[in-house]
């Protein structure tokens, strides 16, 4: 019987170099090639625009605490939101798993020793980088108060540089967001290994393919579309402003044909972090994996019509609203079926509840109520009572922040072992992902109610005005909601410093970790902690990635390790049960 | 296993990245991308294609007309050029895998010539636009039956050709200079020097033939005008004497003019008395920005004033025209710019039959830029 590479790599010492002390000073991380330091330092620029757009969402919150709006005037109130909802979107959420996480895991679960363009993979980075550098530089000029669609004719009509800066700004993140996703996509479509057929790829895998075909397909298009409207804005070319004969309606069109794709590029590489986490942590091979591989494709797909559902009051035909609205709920079904074989993978498992499980827990929650008040949403009358109300906000925040976002942590917990070595207080971790999910729903939870009772988003107050008139009663119900709200966020705050503190003391004061902390049978978890510089010394072979019946918790190691075989039959050649 | 394992006894070559098994799937990885990347063109290229579906969708009768200030002449020239351009890339891929070095490095300078002529000809073409004043919706000043002096532009634009010409002869001599030692340098200016004395040629040559096609148009009308000078930029005191001025390349029916000269002071809406009669509302200049609002348009054959929607309204064809090509142009530069690196590696001998995915993917690329405007040209150039 030969030993798989997994095994003899489990035996050699920890002294091995590995990616991060393989080589030293700032050209090394600055010109590097890997995959690797390249995730590590998207996860640095990721991370550093969470906080920035996290700091303008609690002046949001804060502003809102008294009915006139406690902070700001309004005109710095709109830009301190659509700095929010810019940066959160264009510099966190669609970056965030692909670009960092995937990045650096994509090619080890492949057994590759990187991804197919390497320089392409820098160049991508970069790109972020002038792209964030833009956002910055209209952040100062200060003005850019659009809100982050852009919708003209305000776009082109409020002050012109900032904007223009923006877009510009969102055209080569564009760029760079289409690098990522060409590079997963080739990828894994020309350097699986040895045994991994399409339906052995892990998870993560299929929904990162996914999700770069769909960055593929739609960026493009909203690179056109910027550059339009910065053309419109600088020498008015009459496309999208009315004033010059332009359709402004149209802007809306390519810019959701975007936007919504969008929307899958940030929920499905967390969806492939949930179906990666929820199986080694209950210990139970993943329900229904076929299905959940192919409702990724399908999401993908579906995702790119529907768009129309943002429009639904912006004078689109009756016939194409009602077409809109039921390709909106066939999205519903791939998703639930996603959901369905998450719960029924946790059935009878054998739950583990680690930190990376308890916000996988989350997201599942969150997830669900977001997708589900999603079809009050996509269905036509409601969407006409509650569009634009704060109903849409929280709809979203469930989605993009209790999905994506919540997920992002997940997997920073789970795979924070394996990229830097060292195990976290699983303590901290568990208590901020308690407060995370408290406060998170403290926050949002309120605003489906601000929504239903008519609560308009994007207002700088709510003391009732001309045209937006506001009863007493109402006034009262208002403020206490935004209250318990902003007191939510407060608490979501305190949770997400403790998770990000909890990640980093375990750098200085964490535990040596072992190869594999978890038992994953992903390929991740078979080479070093951290990851040598070329990951494998040989391109290893792989069977099903979700069995777990061949892994052992050794104490000695505080870790798992591969079973000696029992049988002739080599791990890989087995077949899942039932 | 085995099969890559066969691949790998001849295919490694000296570019081989360490992360690639063997060459083959080196190459094939570079194929996909390339693929990948030209889809994500396509889509770049439909949100423009879709803005001119939805625009002459609502307004045909006025893609129609202003398609009459483009010379499909010109455009089919660029057409075959380009055409010609694809030929020689396919047959460049052709010669790597066959090992003709001077077969490849040939074709790709026949390449970069024909990218050449074909910015030359398209600078003549946004020249004399500029100076007719068909500009994108902003900055258009085209004011109908106004003539502007075309002399100094073709001047210029001669000079312009002749200037490149002698850039390109001088690239040529710099690369013998400078490229004494170094084979890859030399042959990166001849490129250039290929390029350049192009755009010479193709600025030349389109220069003269609009020259003469204008001449023969000046002969025909002569008979019917006193001859009116307008000097370029004067486009302000427009609204009173350019209505009056000699028909243009659109305006060539006698009587549309005269009912043009009838009616320009005509602020409010007119209801068009027949399809072949004119009805123009001509602002004055200070309430064009200000009511464009919308209502019938009122067509014409032959002009390019519109009750409706303000005499600026054909600009919105123009903003869509120079998007599109001038996007479209931004990639040829793009292909010029990789062609000169390719050529550059190919002097220094680095392809080789198992080893030139660079030239094939680059002729991707070139494909593409070709492909699309040939769908260009008909859509902007030829509907009528």
């Amino acid at each position: 019987m030969i030993a798989t590479p997994a095994q003899i790599e489990q035996g050699t010492s920890h002294d091995e170099k590995n990616y991060l002390n393989v080589s030293s000073g700032f050209a090394s991380w600055a010109f590097t090639l890997d995959h690797k330091r390249i995730g590590i330092m998207y996860l640095v620029g990721i991370a550093v625009s969470l906080l920035l757009g996290g700091i303008f969402a609690l002046l949001v919150r804060l502003h809102l605490w008294y009915p006139a709006g406690g902070m700001f005037d309004a005109k710095t109130y709109n830009e301190i939101f659509t700095l929010h909802g810019a940066i959160m979107v264009f510099l966190f959420i669609i970056p965030s798993v692909p670009a960092s996480l995937g990045n650096f895991f994509l090619p080890i679960m492949l057994g590759a020793k990187d991804v197919a363009f390497p320089r392409m993979n820098l160049a991508s980075f970069y790109l972020w980088v002038i792209g964030a550098i833009f956002f910055v530089s209209a952040m100062l000029i200060s003005g850019l108060d659009t809100g982050w669609t852009f919708y003209t004719p305000y776009s082109v009509e409020t002050s012109t540089a900032p904007v223009v800066c923006a877009t510009m700004g969102v055209f080569i993140l564009g760029f760079s967001s289409i690098f990522t996703g060409l590079n997963f996509v080739v990828t894994v479509n020309t350097m699986r290994p040895p045994g991994m057929t399409w339906f052995r790829m892990p998870l993560f895998l299929w929904s990162l393919y996914a999700t770069g075909i769909i960055q593929l397909l739609a960026t493009p298009v909203l690179g056109i579309t910027v550059l339009l409207l910065g053309l419109e804005a600088t020498l008015h070319i009459g496309i999208f402003d009315p004033k010059y004969n332009g359709d402004p309606v149209l802007f809306q069109h390519f810019f959701w044909f975007y936007s919504h794709p969008a929307v899958y590029i940030m929920i499905l590489p967390a969806m492939g972090v949930v179906s990666e986490l929820l199986p080694v942590y209950c210990r139970k091979h993943i329900f229904g994996y076929k299905f959940i591989a192919l409702s990724s494709v399908a999401i993908a797909l579906l995702g790119f019509l529907v768009w129309g559902h943002h429009m639904f009051v912006s004078s689109q035909s009756a016939l194409t609203a009602v077409i809109f609205s039921g390709l909106t709920f066939s999205v519903a079904i791939p998703s639930g079926i996603k959901v369905f074989n998450w719960l029924a993978t946790m059935y009878k498992g054998n739950l583990y509840l680690t930190t990376g499980m308890c916000y996988v827990l989350s997201f599942l929650f969150l997830f669900t109520i977001g997708g589900l008040t999603g079809l009050h949403l996509g269905s036509l009358a409601t969407d006409v009572a509650l569009h634009d109300t704060y109903f849409v906000v929280a709809h979203f925040h469930y989605v993009m922040m209790g999905g994506s976002l919540i997920a992002f942590i997940a997997a920073l917990f789970h795979w924070w072992p394996k990229m830097f070595g060292k195990m976290y207080n699983e303590t901290w971790g568990r208590i901020s992902a308690l407060l995370v999910f408290v406060g998170f729903n403290l926050t949002f939870f309120p605003q489906f109610l601000l929504g239903s009772l008519g609560m308009p988003r994007r207002y700088a107050s709510y003391e009732g005005r001309e045209g937006f008139p506001v009863s007493e009663t109402m006034l009262q119900q208002f403020t206490a909601l935004h209250r318990v709200s902003t007191t939510g966020a407060m608490i979501l705050g305190v949770g997400l410093f403790i998770a990000a503190g909890t990640l980093i003391a375990a750098l200085y004061y964490g535990r040596r970790a072992p190869r594999n902390p978890w038992g994953g049978a992903t390929l991740e978890w078979t080479c070093q902690s951290p990851p040598i510089h070329h990951n494998f010394h040989e391109t290893p072979t792989v069977g099903d990635p979700y069995i777990y019946a061949n892994l052992e918790w050794d104490p000695d190691l505080e870790g798992y390790k591969p079973l000696p075989p029992a049988s002739p039959t080599p791990a890989h050649e087995q077949e899942p049960v039932g | 296993m085995s099969a890559s394992a066969h691949a790998d006894d001849h295919s490694h070559h000296r570019f081989q990245a360490h992360h690639f098994e063997t060459g083959e799937q080196q190459f094939q990885a570079g194929k996909l991308g390339m693929w990948l990347f030209l889809s994500t063109e396509v889509l770049f290229f439909s949100g423009m294609f879709c803005a001119y579906a939805a625009y002459r969708a609502a307004h045909p009768q006025i893609f129609e007309d202003a398609a009459k200030f483009l010379k499909p002449e010109l455009g089919a020239a660029n057409t075959i050029v380009l055409l010609l351009s694809s030929l020689t890339v396919a047959w460049s891929v052709r010669c790597v895998q066959l090992n003709d070095k001077k077969g490849l490095l040939a074709n790709l300078i026949i390449t970069l010539a024909c990218a050449g002529i074909f910015m030359g000809v398209k600078t003549v073409e946004y020249s004399i636009k500029f100076t007719e004043g068909l500009f994108w919706r902003g900055g258009y000043t085209y004011v109908e039956g106004s003539h502007p002096d075309l002399g100094p532009t073709h001047e210029r634009l001669m000079y312009t050709g002749l200037v490149m010409l002698g850039i390109g002869v001088l690239l040529g001599v710099i690369g013998i200079v400078l490229g004494a030692n170094s084979v890859g340098r030399r042959w990166a200016f001849y490129a250039l020097a290929a390029t350049v004395i192009g755009a010479g040629v193709g600025c030349l040559a389109g220069n003269a033939y609009t020259q003469g096609a204008e001449g023969d148009e000046h002969h025909a009308e002569a008979a019917a005008h006193a001859d009116h000078e307008h000097e370029h930029g004067e486009e302000a005191a427009h609204g009173e004497e350019e209505a009056e001025g000699e028909g243009n390349v659109a305006v060539e029916d006698q009587e549309a003019v005269e009912e043009l000269e009838g009616t320009d002071r005509v602020d409010g809406l007119e209801h068009p008395e027949t399809a072949e009669q004119a009805i123009e509302q001509v602002q004055s200049p200070g309430e064009i920005q200000a009511e464009e609002a919308s209502a019938d348009v009122v067509l014409t054959k032959e002009k390019l004033v519109y009750a409706s929607e303000g005499p600026k309204f054909p600009g919105v064809f123009f903003s869509i025209y120079y998007a599109m090509t001038g996007v479209h142009a931004i990639h040829i530069l793009a292909g010029i710019g990789v062609f000169v690196w390719i050529v550059s590696r190919a002097a220094r001998d680095h392809f080789e039959p198992h080893y030139y995915g660079p030239v094939e993917y680059t002729g991707l690329y070139w494909h593409l830029v070709d492909l699309i405007w040939i769908f260009l040209f008909p859509l902007l150039y030829l509907i009528q």
